[in-house]
């Protein structure tokens, strides 16, 4: 459970959980201690799937032909429980989501 | 009726129609606003009204470009001053329309807001000492029932931490998308074999790729 856990997740491929492993072995053994130990947390994501699809026609038009991101997400929250959650995002909605991450990453990396 | 007045009431009619500003629910308000003062009568400014709302769903039904758009309101009788006054408003707006009419057919969550915040946790009652950078992150979700009665409820907030490693595999999937939106085809899945869930859900996430936009 815990860091382990969504690194087993299925969109990681086994090259990355390797990778990953291998980190962990060599960085992060102090990760194994906070599992161990049970840190509290405000809720852990523990799956990410995507869809991407165009949406073709509908009542109201019939030329629709617009992309659409789904994006299903399950997080584990504090009382461990898996709270599963899924949304749609248009094209522009995406690209900002992306970019959050994009943020969000480049910000740890300087961590 | 007047150029000016004409683009007016295109303009009430894209936000009473389609961006649904509830303060412009009465047609009333049209003559007020756009009319006051004018000799044109209710029954003349509602029908003028009422044809562009026909043409402009037409439109939009077909989603058709600004040539096609051209020879629809030839074919109806709207003077060549209107014409020009349409085909204006259709070459602005045609996106944003589609925009809309594609959204209200929305029926999944849409995220409303996304915020996030990167902390380094530093002791905790068990751990005298780590370092570990964590990033937590809340999505504001709607739900798009139509009901506006029921729209207070049907809000939600999900929270979720990420460590270095969530973060970096969760960016890897983004990373993934934008490439195939952006027509990169060639980017080449990796499909292990020796775990039927993996192999399910990248299936699952690939089964649209065939299909051409």
């Amino acid at each position: 459970m815990g860091v382990s856990f969504y690194n087993q997740n299925p969109f990681a491929t086994p090259a990355k959980v390797s990778k990953n492993h291998r980190k962990l072995k060599r960085t992060s053994s102090i990760s194994y201690i906070i599992m161990d130990k049970q840190i509290f947390n405000i809720g852990r994501l523990i799956d990410f799937q995507w869809k991407l699809g165009v949406s073709v026609s509908s009542n109201k038009c019939e030329e629709l032909n617009t992309p659409f991101i789904s994006v299903f997400l399950k997080v584990l929250d504090t009382n461990n429980q898996t709270i599963s959650q899924s949304f749609e995002l248009t094209l522009p909605e995406f690209q900002d989501f992306a970019q959050q991450f994009k943020d969000m990453s480049a910000l740890m990396e300087s961590l | 009726m007047e150029a000016k007045q004409f683009q007016s009431l295109l303009g009430f009619l894209l936000k009473r129609e389609y961006e649904k500003d509830e303060s412009l629910s009465s047609l009333s308000s049209l003559q007020e606003m756009i009319f006051s003062g004018s000799d044109l009568t209710e029954e003349f400014i509602l029908s003028t009204y009422n044809k562009c709302i026909n043409i402009i769903e037409r439109a939009s039904y077909s989603d058709v470009d600004l040539t096609a758009f051209e020879s629809l309101i030839k074919d109806n009788d709207f003077t060549q001053q209107q014409q020009e006054g349409l085909t204006k408003f259709w070459k602005t707006n045609k996106k944003k329309i589609h925009d809309i009419v594609n959204r209200r057919t929305r029926f999944n969550n849409s995220l409303d807001k996304m915020s996030w915040r990167l902390d380094l946790k530093t002791k905790s009652k068990d751990v005298e000492e780590m370092n570990e950078p964590t990033a937590i992150v809340e999505l504001d979700l709607t739900k798009n029932l139509r009901s506006s009665t029921e729209k207070k409820q049907q809000q939600q907030k999900i929270r979720f931490e990420m460590d270095r490693n969530q973060l970096q595999d969760t960016l890897e999937q983004i990373n993934i998308i934008q490439k195939l939106i952006n027509g990169n085809g060639d980017y080449i899945y990796y499909r292990p074999s020796e775990q039927v869930n993996r192999r399910v859900s990248i299936k699952h996430n690939t089964e649209y790729l065939n299909q051409s936009f």
